[in-house]
């Protein structure tokens, strides 16, 4: 017999077919053809009995009464008892018979369904088969995912550590550093100074050398000469006359005399640039004198007060004056044209003192009223009143853009003030009424001429009284009595009582020289920035030019 | 093959158009009908109309003659149709042919089949008689088809022309 | 030889389910007719199977078609009765197989420009012996048959008549041997049908040039070769395409000894 792969599947799909088409029928059609047979056997026996039924009744009668009788009828009763039973068996034959073919319809749906059913299912675990084949996958690679990271990772925390300790090291070495830092700059210092002291040193052994040599000079010198007599007459006069010849800035003698107003002068002051000296009165006027020719020739007269003038300043330019009057009032003019440019009202006082503060467009003003105020050129109005409590004799301004003021006053105080505030910042108790105030050129130090008759040298830097310049022969004149720096701050003078002015060193404290020409007191001094020459004006009209011309 | 008892499709076709010329010559009505796709379908055929000498019916006839393939012998076949357009059946066709046959004896030479070509009812002479006729005959016949015919035709009231023996 | 009995017997044994209607339009009762149920066998013959379904419609319809010839249509197309019955449904349903099959019974109108007429039993036997001739002379040039006797034939046919398989087997057994030196048919009958049953017949031989067994794939190729996937079934199940075509011809052929193959 012949095998192989064919033989097999050709078995297979033969079984398959017998099964599928005869084995699944075979069964019903037989019972289905039997109940036919019997259905067609019954007819057939229905219908020779209704024959039969028929012919025995109509003919029936004869064959009755023939003899038969009741056997045959009773044979006929049977027979329809029979024919009953039949009649009802074939329906419910026929009712199965039915019923069958029903079955037989239902059960191919359900094998219909029951086929659709599994090709869904199939379907479905197929779908799910891949979803698992993804999901899987997808598991591998977040598995990979993650031991990447945790690779990263562990890479990461190993470097960060690594940074750490290089961290660690780096900061103990920016200590170290900032130590050796500090420990230099200190012995920076430390050498700074040192090489300080040693200038001061030096610069002091320079200067007692040179005092040493002046000295044997001038005792060599005193030995040479006679005496000479100027002024004064005492051979400390003329020491300081050498010395002011040596300085070649002490004043020693009168160049110029005359009369400045009908009345009492009040006030003096140089211009900052050329040989103009300005005076004030108390004739309401304020006088202007040029003294470049070594004679003195009137430039010109500032009217306008309407009481005597008490102080006189210049701006920095020498373009503009100032005058502070007794009717309440300060006066602007211009020097050029001597024009009366502005009046500044508003004072109930007499107004004792007024400054250019810094650029000429402000002026500050104090008075007797115990304000100080601060005028706009420009508009002409007063911007700031400052009350001080007292009434203000002198006020000077510091440095040039004047952003402090400093005032004297009759309560024996002298008052610092920041031009910003209202308030006082600072002030010193003196022993008498401060009749004026000058501060040196460098604006260190200030110099207070006190109703006490002494003059108080004050170091504004450590705010105290460094000096006191005082003279038994010196007396203050007057209240406003106006004591001044000369250039470069080595000397002072001051006007007194009796007519005299007295110089004196800043530094050394000595009185250099008393010029005595005044026949009255004197009441205000001033210097001429750059030449050292002295102008002094006393209550009795006169004023004085005091140096070489 | 070359054998005696059968010709093959060739000898058939050979033997087709030279019997349809000779028809051609002598209007007898043969035609040729050349199958390119399937040379095995190849076949002739007449149409004509015969008259039953009884009865003075008109019948219209269709004969062919094909390549038998499982035998390897010309077949004829041949459908009779009565004047109302209805095939006639074989047992008239038994009484209308020129030969008396009994029943059992005819219906072994001629039977309705399928057509092999035309996938219709025909009346087909079978083979089996034509291979033993033809083995007697092979040899010396020029035309193969002339030769069967003329064996048929008693059977059936086929006219076949003295001039188709001619050359 | 055809010694593959276990193949032999399921081919024998398929059986199909058939319901007859009678035609609509030929019943003259009132009452409707029932549906008739048989189990036929695949490898019969309609006109021999339908005796009784006959008698059970011929009580239905109008007493002047009693005589006329009954023929069946399956879906309005009129059913060929010389064909066997399991090839008539593999050709018919074979892609849509359906089961029980209904086949509607004419008494009238019978369409004889496609059926063969068939009026008793002896037409039918006639078929079938002349195909077995046939069949016989493409196989063994005719020696088998002619040897045999008109007994043998008569078993032969009443065999498949009655479905007696032994009975029928006994005889064609000697008609599916192989004679000669060279094992196999000289050639195989076949008749190959196409889906809309158009019937062509070819001269096949069991074995290739080089003389080894011919299987149906190569048959396939030399049959048609501008075709591809071509599948041929018969007795409802599709052949392998690498069955021998000798052993196929031994064991599946029908009775009348032809291989009927539908290709698909």
């Amino acid at each position: 017999m012949e095998g192989g792969d064919w033989r097999n599947r050709i078995i297979s799909q033969l079984q398959a077919r017998n099964k599928y088409e005869t084995a699944a029928f075979q069964d019903l059609i037989t019972f289905q053809s039997r109940l036919f047979d019997n259905v067609n056997t019954l007819k057939n026996e229905n219908l020779q009995l209704t024959l039969l039924n028929e012919r025995i009744r109509f003919t029936g009668t004869d064959s009755v009464l023939s003899g038969t009788g009741t056997a045959s009828n009773e044979r006929i009763q049977a027979l329809e008892q029979k024919i009953l039973i039949q009649q009802e068996e074939l329906t419910s034959m026929h009712r199965r018979r039915g019923e069958n073919a029903q079955q037989i319809m239902s059960l191919n749906e359900k094998v219909h369904d029951l086929e659709k059913q599994l090709q869904a299912k199939d379907i479905i675990i197929s779908e799910n088969t891949a979803v698992i084949a993804s999901l899987r996958a997808e598991i591998q690679m977040y598995e990979t995912n993650m031991t990447e990271l945790q690779g990263l990772n562990q890479v990461l925390r190993d470097e960060h550590q690594a940074l750490q300790i290089a961290f660690a090291a780096i900061e103990d070495k920016l200590r170290k550093a900032q130590d050796e830092n500090r420990s230099l700059v200190e012995r920076l210092i430390k050498y700074k100074a040192k090489d300080a002291d040693k200038m001061n040193e030096e610069n002091e052994h320079f200067i007692k050398k040179k005092t040493e040599k002046v000295r044997k000079e001038l005792e060599e010198a005193a030995r040479e000469s006679g005496s000479r007599s100027s002024g004064s007459g005492s051979s400390e006069d003329k020491i300081l006359d050498s010395i002011s010849q040596f300085y070649g800035t002490l004043p020693s003698k009168a160049a110029l005399r005359f009369d400045a107003h009908d009345g009492e002068v009040n006030a003096v002051k140089w211009s900052p640039t050329d040989r103009l000296v300005a005076t004030g009165g108390a004739d309401r006027k304020v006088k202007l004198w040029d003294v470049a020719k070594c004679v003195v020739e009137i430039k010109g007269t500032l009217v306008g007060s309407n009481a005597g003038v008490m102080s006189v300043d210049f701006d920095s330019t020498g373009a503009y004056i100032v005058g502070a009057s007794n009717d309440f009032a300060s006066r602007v003019w211009t020097v050029a044209d001597q024009r009366l440019r502005h009046t500044l009202t508003g004072h109930s006082g007499k107004v004792m003192a007024a400054k250019f503060l810094g650029e000429p467009t402000k002026v500050i003003t104090g008075s007797h009223d115990r304000t100080l105020k601060i005028w706009d050129l420009r508009s002409k109005m007063c911007t700031e009143t400052k009350f001080a409590g007292s009434s203000c004799n002198d006020l000077v301004t510091s440095d040039g853009a004047g952003s402090t003021i400093i005032s004297g006053h009759f309560d024996k105080r002298i008052r610092f003030w920041d031009i910003r505030t209202e308030m006082s910042a600072n002030d010193i108790m003196l022993q008498g009424k401060v009749t004026s105030l000058d501060l040196s050129r460098d604006n260190n130090y200030l110099l207070a001429c006190v109703r006490d008759d002494t003059i108080q040298l004050i170091d504004l830097r450590m705010n105290t009284i460094v000096r006191s310049f005082s003279h038994e022969s010196f007396k203050v004149g007057c209240d406003w009595s106006r004591a001044a720096f000369g250039p470069g701050g080595r000397l002072l003078s001051v006007g007194a009582a009796d007519g005299a002015a007295y110089v004196w060193n800043t530094h050394s404290g000595r009185l250099e020289t008393i010029l005595k020409d005044h026949t009255s007191a004197v009441t205000a001094v001033s210097w001429h920035p750059q030449s050292g020459l002295l102008a002094s004006v006393d209550r009795g009209k006169r004023a004085i030019i005091w140096g070489d011309l | 093959m070359m054998s005696a008892t059968t010709i093959t499709i060739e000898e058939f076709l050979e033997a087709a158009k030279e019997f349809v010329k000779k028809s051609e010559k002598v209007c007898d009505g043969w035609a040729l009908k050349l199958d390119k796709t399937d040379i095995f379908k190849t076949y002739i055929k007449k149409d004509t109309f015969i008259e039953c000498p009884d009865t003075t019916a008109l019948y219209k006839i269709e004969y062919v003659i094909f390549y038998n393939l499982s035998y390897g012998v010309p077949s004829f076949s041949f459908n009779v149709w009565n004047s109302s357009g209805m095939l006639i059946t074989l047992d008239d066709i038994r009484r209308m042919s020129f030969l008396q046959i009994n029943q059992k004896d005819f219906y072994s030479v001629i039977t309705q089949q399928e057509h092999p070509i035309f996938q219709r009812p025909y009346f087909i002479v079978h083979p089996c008689h034509t291979e033993t006729l033809l083995a007697a005959f092979r040899s010396s016949s020029k035309n193969i088809i002339v030769t069967f015919l003329g064996l048929i035709t008693p059977l059936i009231k086929l006219k076949l022309p003295l001039e188709f023996g001619y050359q | 030889m055809a010694n593959d009995r276990e193949v032999l017997r399921e081919i024998w044994d398929g059986k199909l389910p058939i319901c007859f209607q009678l035609a609509q339009e030929e019943i003259m009762e009132i009452q409707q007719p029932d549906a008739f149920y048989v189990m036929v066998p695949r490898l019969s013959y309609f006109p021999l199977v339908t005796d009784k379904m006959k008698r059970h419609f011929l009580r239905y319809i109008s007493q002047e078609n009693s005589d006329s010839e009954m023929w069946l249509d399956y879906n309005g197309q009129p059913l060929k009765w010389h064909y066997p019955i399991g090839f008539l449904y593999d050709l018919l349903c074979g892609n849509d197989p359906q089961l029980p099959w209904h086949l509607t019974v004419h008494f009238t109108k019978f369409p004889e420009d496609v059926l063969l007429h068939c009026n008793n039993k002896d037409v039918v036997e006639a078929h079938f012996m002349s195909t077995v001739k046939e069949a016989d002379v493409l196989k063994h040039r005719g020696q088998v048959m002619s040897t045999m006797q008109k007994k043998d034939h008569n078993q032969l046919w009443l065999g498949l008549q009655n479905d007696k398989f032994d009975q029928f087997w006994a005889i064609n057994r000697r008609l599916m041997e192989s004679h000669g030196d060279n094992e196999g048919f000289k050639h195989i009958p076949i008749k190959l049908y196409s889906d809309d049953g158009t019937c062509s017949q070819r001269l096949v031989s069991p074995k290739n040039n080089d003389g080894s067994r011919k299987t149906l794939q190569q048959m396939v190729a030399e049959l048609y070769p501008d075709k591809h996937d071509v599948q041929l079934r018969t007795h409802g199940v599709i052949i392998p395409s690498d069955t021998p075509l000798q052993w196929l011809s031994e064991h599946m052929s029908y009775p009348d000894n032809f291989l009927h193959l539908c290709v698909f």
